[in-house]
């Protein structure tokens, strides 16, 4: 049954559209959102290094070998496992990460991957970064210390892959990489 | 607040809005209609965005700023109509979830629509998260580490995807093709899962009044002018992101993914969805005993089948009388409305008492009960001219109205009611007048009960009222739940129609006894 629409209804619907209008206009940019606050800035650390393999490779026994199919035989054994790397990081002498990360894959033979983000205040910071990829042995210890200065609502990346990347700035990547 | 007083604030609600709008027109009423019009909305201005989109890491940027500065008559409106219909979509969603959520349209036969209505809800702040990344400002860049931090909790990749926006020289232009491909085929599996959301819902309505669109087109144009969506700087991994404008339609849960980790917010997420899920099991409510066809007295007419907004019954041949048809009704399709009982010629109190069956009939609310109970309260009367109303279980609530002249009769569909019996009632009880009262108009519960009834009654569908007579006799109200006021008012001209027929009566009695 068609309704005959008054001035009234007019002026409702009117209200009802502007009502909508004010409501999507808002609520699409406001209130603002505090990521960070504006003294902060970041210090994201990405681990992407493989850690040594567990075990040494073996020669078969040349025994069994002969008993295999030519295509079946082999001139070592080799394991698959990786060793998970353990990742230590300081900020000021302050241990804000000590996580060992598992290496990747159903053999756990594939890259150790760890990425944080942690929140600093702007200013000068002492990053220590120790990094082991076998098992805790002293002589697979990868070691970075350095002193940076973080400007407000900076964003610095800190990288290990087979060695350490300093990221500061758009096109400033720095390496140091120093094994103990 | 109990579910009533909630049920009842929704219908005073929609009351408010049936004031400003034409029922057809009111927003309340057309919600599911309404989300798929924004969705049109937003392909259309989406399609004209894509033919300037650059996918590149400086690319998206820049020609965003393009389409924003110097083609702000075409580009830049139809960036900002992109946005607010996409934003007006989350809104519809969610009071069209509410809503049938507050109705309990959620169980039964609806359970296919409500569950299949779920993921439609992940794809669709997908399909408008994804959207923000493509500017590539910093809102992108912020929505861009915080989504790849979130998903990276699940580790469904060996490296982190935060790696990529870890610094600028992680990120190259390839990500944004990839963006760019996820952005068109996100949508489509939207548009795809709306299309099976709507699947057992017959003729269902899936464009709102022409009114009510040219309305919102417009409300939506007019914030675009006023009000255009604009970037932010372009994004840069050498910074961080410190306070930003904020879309809280499609990124409210992000600052708890930074205030709690992404752990918590998972499990808030697949919680919430996995109790949306699960809510038509967990509340099944009542279910009545599902319609039954009786062979015996099924003539394949099909009035029934056509009439079943639940699509819940088929045609098929008869069990045994030869070329004839025969209905057969789908169990878990039913919601037991017993429209398809008031469809059915064979529901005609005309026949001979003992061969008064129906064709088709809800077996805990039959017809023929209907007459017998109809009867019995008609008995009972002491008024002269007497009124039968006939309401339904979702409408105005009628027993307030019974009186030593009223009897009041609910249904759990107006449209059960077959128009034969208020011919039955008026020509043989000698009914003064049928109020047929149910769900506001364009609000049934049933969808199409109002519908049907009316067109019943105008004898614009099979089965009708037979004569003019009857009808004019009839009268339908469609006051909805907080209609008690209107049926109330209605009764009362009914009742001083009634006073002043009789006193002209009794004025030509005097008047013929004068002049004998």
């Amino acid at each position: 049954m068609a309704k005959k629409i008054s001035i009234k209804m007019i002026l409702g619907q009117m209200l009802f559209y502007l009502g909508l209008m004010i409501f999507i206009g808002y609520f699409a940019e406001v209130p603002e959102f505090e990521y960070l606050p504006d003294t902060h800035g970041e210090l994201k650390l990405i681990i992407r290094h493989s850690g040594k393999l567990i075990g040494e490779c073996t020669r078969p026994d040349p025994e069994a070998q002969q008993k295999l199919p030519r295509n079946m035989r082999v001139p070592m054994i080799c394991p698959r496992e990786r060793s998970p790397v353990t990742v230590r990081l300081s900020l000021d002498d302050r241990l804000v990460l000590d996580k060992s990360v598992l290496p990747a894959g159903l053999h756990n033979d594939g890259i150790s991957a760890e990425y944080r983000n942690f929140r600093v205040e702007a200013g000068k910071v002492r990053i220590t970064l120790v990094v082991n990829d076998s098992q805790g042995d002293q002589n697979s210890t990868y070691t970075y210390e350095r002193e940076i200065t973080i400007n407000p609502s900076e964003s610095v990346a800190l990288e290990f892959n087979n060695g350490f990347t300093l990221y500061q700035g758009k096109n400033s990547a720095d390496t140091n990489a120093t094994s103990s | 607040m109990n579910s009533r007083s909630i049920l009842k604030a929704l219908t005073t609600t929609e009351q408010i809005l049936n004031k400003a709008f034409p029922t057809s027109w009111n927003p309340l009423y057309s919600l599911g209609a309404l989300c798929f019009y924004m969705f049109w909305i937003v392909t259309v201005s989406g399609l004209y965005l894509f033919i300037f989109f650059q996918t590149s890491i400086d690319g998206a940027w820049q020609s965003m700023e393009y389409i924003t500065e110097d083609q702000w008559y075409a580009g830049g409106i139809a960036r900002s109509l992109h946005r607010y219909a996409s934003d007006a979509l989350v809104v519809f969603v969610t009071l069209h979830m509410i809503r049938e959520l507050i109705l309990k349209r959620f169980q039964g036969a609806r359970t296919f629509s409500w569950v299949s209505g779920v993921p439609l809800l992940w794809l669709m702040f997908a399909a408008g998260i994804g959207g923000y990344w493509l500017v590539w400002d910093e809102r992108a860049q912020y929505i861009a580490i915080t989504t790849a931090e979130f998903f990276d909790w699940i580790n469904i990749s060996t490296e982190p995807l935060a790696f990529g926006f870890a610094h600028p020289e992680t990120l190259s232009d390839r990500f944004f093709s990839l963006l760019i491909f996820l952005h068109i085929g996100v949508p489509l599996a939207l548009l795809l899962g709306m299309f099976i959301h709507i699947m057992r819902v017959s003729d269902s309505k899936s464009n709102p009044a022409k009114g009510l669109a040219i309305g919102i087109g417009l409300a939506l144009l007019a914030l675009s002018i006023i009000w255009p969506a604009e970037s932010l700087d372009q994004a840069d991994l050498s910074r961080s992101i410190t306070r930003l404008g904020f879309d809280w339609f499609y990124l409210n849960f992000y600052p708890l993914i930074n205030r709690w980790g992404a752990g918590p917010v998972w499990l808030m997420l697949l919680a919430f969805t996995a109790t949306l899920v699960l809510l038509p099991f967990v509340f099944e409510g009542d279910k009545e005993a599902v319609a039954e066809v009786d062979p015996d007295f099924c003539n394949g007419c099909g009035w029934c089948y056509a009439d079943c907004p639940y699509d819940a019954i088929i045609m098929k041949d008869h069990d045994y009388k030869k070329g004839m048809r025969q209905a057969v009704v789908l169990g878990d399709q039913c919601v037991s409305c017993g429209i398809c009982a008031g469809a059915c010629p064979s529901a005609t109190p005309f026949k001979t008492i003992n061969l008064f069956h129906s064709g088709i009939n809800l077996p805990d609310r039959k017809i023929r009960t209907l007459l017998d109970d109809t009867r019995e309260k008609l008995f009972d009367l002491t008024g002269k001219e007497k009124i039968v109303i006939f309401g339904c279980d979702h409408g105005t609530r009628l027993d307030a109205f019974a009186d030593d002249s009223t009897i009041t009769i609910s249904l759990p569909c107006i449209a059960q009611l077959p128009p034969s019996y208020i011919d039955f009632l008026v020509k043989r009880e000698h009914i003064a007048d049928v109020l047929l009262t149910g769900c506001a108009e364009d609000n049934c519960f049933h969808r199409t009960g109002n519908d049907l009834m009316e067109q019943r009654v105008n004898n614009l569908r099979n089965p009708h009222i037979k004569t003019a007579a009857v009808r004019q006799k009839t009268t339908m109200l469609w006051s909805g739940l907080s209609g008690e006021k209107e049926v109330a008012a209605k009764l009362a001209e009914l009742r001083s129609e009634h006073r002043a027929r009789e006193s002209n009566q009794e004025d030509r009695v005097e008047l013929s006894e004068e002049s004998s």
